[in-house]
């Protein structure tokens, strides 16, 4: 490639789209508004289903004693405290796109660790979490005492308890590989960071 | 490479000013289809998974055509999202964009079969080459592909005009010498 060779470059670039991937292209880009309308909806939906479960728990449920419905409105408090959160990450990732270009890598950063952060709060949360909420369902059917909810739900219920214990154990192992996943996006978003920051200060040092 | 830096002194198109957002939406779709789909190829070599980013980046600049201040140029404002999101969408992805050696095909002297598909190879080399730079040089050459001023490319990626330049000089040179390579 000679030095005047780079408008020859820019024509062959620009000459990348084939017409059958343009009309594909067209077509995508026609569907973008159905698309967007089908995603909002899904998160309202996703976030009603949320709302509508806790509240349905409640009352389905209706607990009888005072520690019982700490319980329940403890766990709520982690949900929604979860569920707020997560709306933060979405937003802080859509915000991205338009934010200011210098200050990308430092916020994409940012939002990959409290994504990260969040997850791991999750994983530590859902073992005693999904527990507690056992012992809670088996007290509201009128089981009280340790002793009594241990024999309801190891010995009585053996084998339901043993079909939880394999979902929690499914849905651990999932959570676990998100987080992995997440660890390597921050990995990975760091690493660019640093790229990006070394030939910024290449400008500025090559600058006149 | 100064009326490269001056360019158009706003950087604006004067016909991308006035609009609704649905309205600018199509504008997008009419002008700046191509570049899209042209800078999420240099991020990403699967078909499939390009047409899944193309999508995020359709989505992201429809979501944010409300909050377009035209203090740039559409243009701009579209690769700058486009740019984002590809990065996004590289940090996701568990895999760096490809650098594979060339084919041998690709490096022999014999005569191709006609121009076209030489023309087809060449593009497709340059698609690898341009893959293979280094991040933000990647950045620059690619918006100066897409024939770009270096003020543009300074307010799409958040540097001055004058870094713009020097970052697509080294770019060019990266890519002057991995070509100098493979012929």
């Amino acid at each position: 490639m000679r030095r005047g060779d780079f408008p020859k470059l820019a024509q062959l670039w620009q000459e990348q789209i084939d017409p059958a991937e343009q009309a594909a292209l067209d077509r995508l880009a026609g569907d973008i508004k159905r698309t967007a309308r089908r995603r909002g909806a899904l998160e309202v939906l996703f976030t009603l289903l949320g709302f509508a479960g806790l509240g349905l728990a409640l009352v389905v449920l209706r607990p009888s004693t005072l520690p019982l419905g700490a319980g329940f409105a403890a766990l709520g408090a982690v949900m929604l405290y979860v569920m707020w959160k997560r709306r933060g990450i979405v937003e802080g990732a859509r915000r991205l796109a338009t934010g200011d270009p210098d200050t990308f890598f430092a916020a994409a950063v940012e939002n990959a660790r409290a994504e990260l952060s969040l997850s791991r709060f999750g994983l530590w949360v859902m073992p005693p979490g999904y527990a507690f909420m056992l012992v809670l369902l088996t007290a509201s059917d009128g089981v009280i005492g340790v002793q009594s909810i241990a024999r309801f739900l190891l010995v009585k219920n053996a084998m339901m308890t043993l079909g939880h214990l394999v979902l929690l154990t499914g849905l651990w192992l999932t959570f676990l590989r998100l987080d992995l996943k997440l660890s390597a996006q921050l990995r990975r978003l760091e690493r660019m960071s640093r790229e990006w920051e070394g030939e910024d200060t290449r400008d500025r040092t090559a600058a006149p | 490479m100064d009326e490269r830096i001056t360019g158009n002194a706003s950087g604006r198109d004067e016909s991308d000013e006035n609009g609704s957002p649905a309205v600018l939406f199509e504008r997008v779709i009419a002008r700046h289809i191509g570049m899209i789909s042209r800078i999420a190829l240099a991020y990403e070599a699967d078909p499939a998974l390009r047409r899944e980013l193309v999508q995020e980046i359709l989505l992201a600049v429809w979501r944010s055509l409300a909050k377009f201040r035209h203090d740039s140029s559409l243009k701009t404002f579209v690769a700058g999202i486009a740019y984002k999101r590809s990065i996004s969408h590289v940090a996701r992805a568990a895999r760096r964009p490809k650098s594979a050696p060339l084919p041998d095909a690709m490096a022999s002297e014999e005569p191709l079969p006609d121009e076209i598909s030489s023309r087809n190879q060449l593009k497709g080399r340059l698609r690898e080459l341009v893959r293979t730079l280094p991040l933000a040089q990647k950045q620059a050459m690619v918006l100066c592909l897409e024939d770009f001023s270096f003020k543009e490319i300074g307010d799409t990626l958040g540097i001055s005009a004058h870094a713009a330049a020097m970052r697509c000089q080294r770019a060019k040179d990266a890519l002057r010498e991995a070509m100098e390579n493979w012929i």
